[in-house]
């Protein structure tokens, strides 16, 4: 995928539709798989760069109402809450009716995350023991 | 700084929908007829919160792990709290050797004072027995 917008979002958009509350619709995007697509394949500050361009310009398709609460909740799954909370600063949100309140729930309920790769213990073959690095207990 | 939780699993996943912790089949025993042995999946996960006034990134933050008496592993734990006042951490070991029965203990420390740990009872069991059948030959009728 090279384009942000060439992303599917007719399954976001059915659950758009049917949305009475924003947090009903935040549910069910955090499930959608578009989110998660987008938050593995492109990075924070694309995903910014594309809320902005939304911002400034007119809905043209039926997927454009919900493409803005699509991108706001992939930034949520980032590992930085910088952008999630940058989102909010973005000129023209106000014209979605329920970014803002959606953006502020994600900010709040954030935790974040650490995941590393930690190297196994070192083992010298030759003894069939464990190296000792350092003090002891 | 305060570690509400570390234990040891074989995974500990990230639900992408809920964003909710799941550790999958916790490390309370081991046991081997013969070492060392190897385990495929070994995940840490810890809980740590912070009060307000502490530091977002702890530079004195690590994690290490006893076998017995001897440290065999000692890891800097690199965290930004982001403005928040918890985090999950998540460390993988892919490929855990271990050589000898004894206590396996895995431990978050800040500085020289330990926040929390998880005990592992590693353990030989017996070898298991071979069991063999003779029966007489039995030479062809001429």
């Amino acid at each position: 995928m090279n384009s942000i917008d060439e992303l599917d979002l007719s399954e976001a958009f059915k659950v758009y539709a049917i949305s009475n509350t924003p947090i009903f619709l935040l549910k069910r995007l955090r499930a959608d798989p578009a989110t998660n697509e987008i938050s593995r394949s492109f990075s924070g500050e694309k995903i910014l760069a594309a809320l902005n361009e939304l911002a400034g310009v007119e809905e043209k398709h039926a997927t454009d109402f919900v493409r803005p609460y699509v991108y706001l909740v992939a930034l949520s799954k980032l590992p930085e809450i910088g952008y999630l909370r940058a989102a909010g600063d973005i000129n023209g949100v106000g014209k979605w009716d329920w970014f803002k309140y959606i953006q502020q729930v994600l900010v709040e309920s954030y935790s974040p995350v650490v995941r590393v790769e930690i190297k196994p213990p070192r083992f010298s073959k030759y003894t069939t023991q464990f190296e000792t690095i350092g003090e002891k207990r | 700084m305060r570690v509400v939780l570390v234990v040891c699993a074989q995974s500990a996943i990230i639900d992408q929908q809920s964003n909710a912790l799941s550790i999958i089949n916790i490390f309370q025993e081991i046991s081997s007829p013969s070492f060392p042995f190897a385990i495929g999946g070994f995940a840490i996960a810890s809980l740590i919160t912070r009060e307000e006034d502490e530091a977002e990134n702890p530079t004195d933050l690590t994690l290490r792990m006893h076998l017995g008496n001897d440290q065999i592993m000692k890891a800097n734990l690199d965290v930004n709290f982001q403005g928040r006042l918890a985090l999950r951490h998540i460390g993988n070991i892919q490929g855990m050797l271990i050589t000898e029965p004894g206590e396996l203990v895995v431990s978050v420390n800040q500085g020289t004072q330990q926040l929390g740990s998880w005990s592992i009872s590693i353990m030989q069991i017996g070898q298991p027995v071979l069991t063999t059948e003779a029966t007489p030959a039995i030479a062809p009728l001429q």
